[in-house]
């Protein structure tokens, strides 16, 4: 990108890192934020400041908060005997959000993928054991996508708990709710057909 | 199924085309480098929504222009349709079915099969046995939508599972395999089962359709597979048995940082009175073996989906001799719509009466004035 220079290039160039924002993308809002008044951008970046500065990671889950320990952890009403594992912070609020699962969450922080050179040790996986040696944990969800990385995440961990005498299980693949039959794809539908159940 | 009409503007030197098809027979013949193989390619891409010349959509756009057009007419189980493909430089690939677009493009290919026959063929044959993978493989995609899936997860757990032996090979816990070793012997024995079954049922038929090619010569198809020996047969015990010819070959494995054993390393044997093809066979053998392997394909084809699907022989006729030639189309007619390229017409000489012919010169087709008028 020749075309732009100095403070322009640098501020196209710091939008563009982020993800799902193509080269396109970034003039765009560079350009939008230059037609600001300057106290909108100001605004936006101490806002971006100060989140970076006041979020962290739960200390026990992994997933984010502005205090030492999350406001699920904190909650005294939820299960303590069950533990849902999911790979990244956002997909503890996706599961929050349906309000079912009552209780507590643990964060891995991604997936094993030797492609990135990602192991068990870049993991949350001791913190996630250190947990269970409390006892009090009967049942541990393993919600990992159901994608190649995903589901050896999933059997890794599987192996390493089981052997402690706990239930594990995995969330269930196959139709979308709602859905219509007709409209699903041939891969769903097998997989629904794979894991049917009794009535 | 066949094609009715097509009708293409500015693809590659044909700037605009538009004509009907015979139901049956299409000749397509004119010298080199006029635009013969460029008119089986829109067909072709009309039934795949891809060029069988591998390269990128952009490169299907005549010289100087901005956008490409294919439109076809097809009629499957009795039913019409419209299918329109267009491609511009700014604008990337529209599919319409109908005139309503379609967004996975995956769900345009089906809708018209094709069987390329062309002179590359002989790399099936010939080639590493990457070719005669691919050949299965793309079968089976056309077939089977299940079978992509499985090969694309297959793909990634080979990419991650080398790379974790590599750094097995440095430094790391050789545990780490488990995880993915069970889904790799699970999508290996998903894609070698499909494959297996696949090439026992394209053995049959290439066997029959090369008897009749080629003087009774015996043709057969072997899997060669790296999980477990066909004779074992039982394909319940597939996964144990891997795991265990896994367990022995891991040291080996480790050593050298790549996957010995699965579907990636598999191959197809073909021979001819049980004499390897690809070592020993002569030139016209490997030529009329490639041939009966895409027969066999249109029949497995068939066989399936319940029609025929276009045959497309680009440029082999010049390799057959005359009896060979006349045993091909006599196998071929009144089964479904062909499409066959040559440089002169008197390549076609005893078949030319039932047939529609083009004469294609410079980008341009006309009827050529033989043509028997059908309709």
């Amino acid at each position: 990108m020749t075309l732009y220079s100095g403070a322009l290039a640098r501020m196209i160039d710091e939008l563009g890192r982020m993800p799902g924002v193509g080269p396109k993308t970034a003039q765009r809002l560079a350009f939008y934020l230059l037609r600001q008044e300057p106290a909108a951008v100001e605004r936006l970046a101490k806002t971006l400041v100060e989140a970076k500065e006041t979020i962290r990671y739960c200390s026990i889950c992994f997933s984010l908060c502005e205090e030492e320990t999350c406001k699920v952890c904190q909650d005294a009403h939820r299960d303590a005997t069950t533990i849902c594992v999911v790979e990244e912070p956002n997909d503890v609020f996706v599961l929050e959000r349906t309000k079912v699962f009552k209780g507590q969450y643990h964060v891995l922080m991604g997936t094993l993928s030797p492609l990135d050179g990602i192991g068990p040790e870049d993991l949350k996986i001791t913190e996630l054991l250190k947990r269970l040696e409390t006892g009090r944990v009967k049942e541990v969800v393993i919600a990992t996508n159901p994608d190649v990385e995903g589901e050896a995440t999933a059997i890794y961990l599987g192996k390493l708990i089981k052997p402690l005498g706990l239930k594990v299980t995995r969330l269930a693949s196959g139709l979308p709710a709602g859905g219509n039959l007709e409209y699903a794809d041939d891969i769903t539908i097998s997989r629904a057909l794979g894991g049917r159940r009794e009535l | 199924m066949n094609i009715t009409t097509l009708n293409t503007t500015n693809f590659r030197n044909i700037v605009e085309f538009k004509h009907d098809f015979s139901p049956s027979l299409n000749i397509l013949f004119g010298n080199n480098a006029q635009g013969k193989t460029n008119i089986i390619e829109a067909i072709y891409i009309i039934g795949t929504t891809k060029s069988f010349r591998r390269v990128q959509d952009e490169k299907l756009i005549n010289f100087g222009s901005e956008y490409v057009k294919i439109d076809a007419k097809i009629v499957k189980n009795e039913i019409e349709k419209d299918i329109s493909i267009r491609f511009s430089r700014n604008n990337g690939k529209k599919i319409l079915l109908n005139n309503k677009p379609i967004i996975k493009h995956a769900d345009c290919v089906g809708n018209i099969n094709v069987t390329l026959f062309c002179p590359e063929d002989l790399m099936i044959i010939n080639g590493d046995a990457a070719n005669r993978r691919r050949f299965i493989d793309i079968l089976l995609c056309q077939t089977d939508r299940a079978y992509l899936s499985d090969l694309i997860n297959f793909q990634r757990i080979l990419k991650q599972r080398n790379n974790l032996l590599k750094e097995i090979r440095e430094s790391r816990k050789t545990e780490l395999l488990e995880p993915w070793d069970e889904q790799f012997c699970e999508f290996s024995c998903k894609i070698t089962t499909k494959r297996d079954q696949c090439l026992r049922k394209i053995n049959k038929m290439a066997h029959k359709c090369h008897q009749k090619l080629q003087f009774n010569e015996n043709l057969a198809l072997k899997y060669v597979c790296s999980i477990y020996s066909i004779e074992e047969e039982n394909q319940a015990d597939c996964k144990i048995a891997f795991k265990n010819k896994l367990k022995r070959v891991l040291n080996e494995e480790i050593a050298k940082g790549f996957s010995l054993l699965g579907p990636h390393r598999d191959d197809l044997e073909i021979e001819i009175n049980q004499i390897n093809t690809r070592f020993f066979g002569s030139q016209g053998q490997k030529r009329s073996a490639a041939i009966s392997l895409r027969l066999a394909e249109a029949e497995y084809i068939k066989a399936i989906t319940e029609e025929y699907p276009i045959l497309l022989l680009d440029d082999i006729f010049s390799e057959l001799d005359e009896q060979r030639k006349n045993d091909l189309i006599h196998m071929l007619q009144k089964k479904q719509q062909i499409f066959i390229t040559g440089t002169s017409l008197a390549e076609f000489a005893g078949m030319a009466p039932e047939a529609k012919i083009f004469y294609i010169q410079e980008g341009k087709a006309r009827i050529h004035a033989h043509t028997k008028q059908t309709r």
